[in-house]
């Protein structure tokens, strides 16, 4: 801007009433106003799925503290609903995320698709209602997940909505959920949704009260997909079922 | 086969400057870097910094109004993306939100030209209360600019966004284009006659198009 070699500007150049300044004046003034940028941090937040994980994992965290041990073979008691819970909603927001980034699109700005976490609640929190926001989650970008989103960008329709009605069949029934990905396990695998239908098994697994499986299974998507978006997500599961 | 860096169509966001060797620090004047190479920006702040502009330039880029807030989401998620990645070269933050910017929009005008939508503004409504007259006459001014930027090659019009609108440095230009200096002069010049010759504007001086020979 300061340069020695830049030429002057148009917009100092221009008549000051021409069309040509008034034109650059109001293209250089175009910029959103506080609640378009308000709403913008908000689906940007959703996108990037970071309050539903952050708000989780201290839930987990704080559940784990009061009962005084890690989350074990707990399933059944109040401590091991939570904790359950708790890692199904975390699952189930990556998988949101996953499957928004999977279509290369980012969260709609539309006021149907927007779900913008209405205030920080402790957990448990249903997997399929609104996650509570409780994280900073735009302070974070290293504890997101960081790998670029590799996908094609076709998509066969036949797989997103088998990922996509296993996402929705997570909460109400994770059996149906597993079976589902399970049984097109060898499609899958070889999909753009290889992760995704991990994560999902995943979820519905500690839905299940599976831990041991859950932990094998996010153990080994972790060696496999060290850089995936979902790693570290998996990584925090590992770590707290231990 | 899924996480494959080279691969990634996200690898398209290739820092222009990191690869042509264009300096691109040189006009990065607000000072973003200025806490020093080694300390990555959060994203909060690097959301806060950038995401006026990053609104402003998408619409000077021809998205439209009514998609610039998703256009400007897909923006901030691929600069968190190589944020998290520390795929940003230190001091160029700018240029980089600015080169993301330019593939975003033009991702979005191809998308556009598929669908065989208009491109530019509708136009201003017919008549007005006389207090609006002027934001009426803003309007006009800025409808009848889109168009003229509708009109020209993409390269013209990003290069004219960036220095006219944005008001960046003309090595920042380069920079964020990923062509050399002497590229970027003779687009803007380009891209300044034909806005010029649209709109019937005259100007006394003619940019200095061998003011790089300066340096």
């Amino acid at each position: 801007m300061k340069e020695p070699l830049d030429p002057p500007r148009l917009r100092a150049l221009a008549a000051p009433a021409s069309a040509l300044a008034t034109g650059l004046s109001a293209a250089r003034a175009r910029e959103p106003n506080d609640a378009q940028l308000r709403a913008l941090e908000a689906a940007l937040t959703a996108s990037l799925g970071a309050a539903l994980t952050g708000a989780a994992v201290a839930a987990v965290e704080k559940a784990a503290a009061a009962t005084g041990r890690p989350f074990a073979s707990a399933a059944g008691s109040a401590a091991g609903f939570k904790l359950t819970a708790a890692f199904v909603a975390l699952l189930a927001a990556g998988g949101a995320a996953a499957y928004r980034q999977a279509r290369r699109a980012p969260a709609s700005m539309h006021a149907r698709d927007v779900v913008v976490p209405p205030a920080a609640q402790p957990a448990p929190a249903p997997v399929a209602s609104a996650p509570p926001a409780a994280a900073p989650a735009l302070d974070h970008p290293q504890a997101l997940d960081a790998a670029p989103r590799a996908r094609h960008r076709a998509i066969p329709a036949d797989q997103l909505a088998l990922i996509a009605r296993a996402q929705r069949t997570l909460s109400s029934d994770p059996g149906a959920a597993l079976a589902l990905v399970e049984d097109n396990r060898r499609a899958l695998a070889q999909s753009a949704f290889a992760q995704e239908a991990d994560v999902i098994a995943v979820a519905a697994l500690v839905r299940l009260g599976r831990t041991d499986e859950a932990r094998t299974r996010a153990d080994r998507f972790v060696a496999r997909f060290p850089d995936s978006v979902h790693a570290a997500r998996m990584r925090r599961i590992a770590a707290i079922i231990k | 086969m899924i996480i494959n860096r080279v691969a990634s169509p996200h690898s398209l966001y290739v820092v222009p400057g990191s690869v042509r060797g264009v300096a691109p620090s040189a006009g990065d004047g607000d000072g973003d870097d200025a806490s020093g190479a080694a300390a990555v920006p959060s994203f909060r702040e690097v959301f806060d910094k950038h995401a006026r502009y990053v609104w402003r330039s998408l619409l000077g880029l021809g998205v439209r109004e009514r998609d610039v807030a998703d256009s400007s989401q897909q923006v901030f998620l691929v600069v968190h993306d190589r944020l998290g990645a520390q795929q940003v070269p230190p001091g160029a933050l700018r240029t980089f939100v600015y080169g993301v910017c330019l593939r975003v929009a033009s991702d979005f005008r191809r998308r556009a030209h598929r669908r065989h939508e208009r491109l530019f503004a509708d136009p201003p409504e017919p008549s007005q209360p006389p207090e609006q007259e002027r934001a009426a006459c803003h309007r006009e001014a800025l409808a009848q600019l889109d168009t003229v930027l509708a009109t020209l090659p993409a390269p013209q019009r990003e290069a004219f966004v960036l220095y006219e609108i944005e008001e960046l440095g003309m090595n920042e230009v380069a920079a964020a284009l990923g062509c050399p200096l002497q590229t970027a002069y003779s687009r803007v010049h380009a891209a300044r006659r034909a806005v010029l010759a649209a709109l019937g504007g005259s100007l006394d001086v003619e940019p200095r198009r061998r003011g790089g020979e300066a340096k």
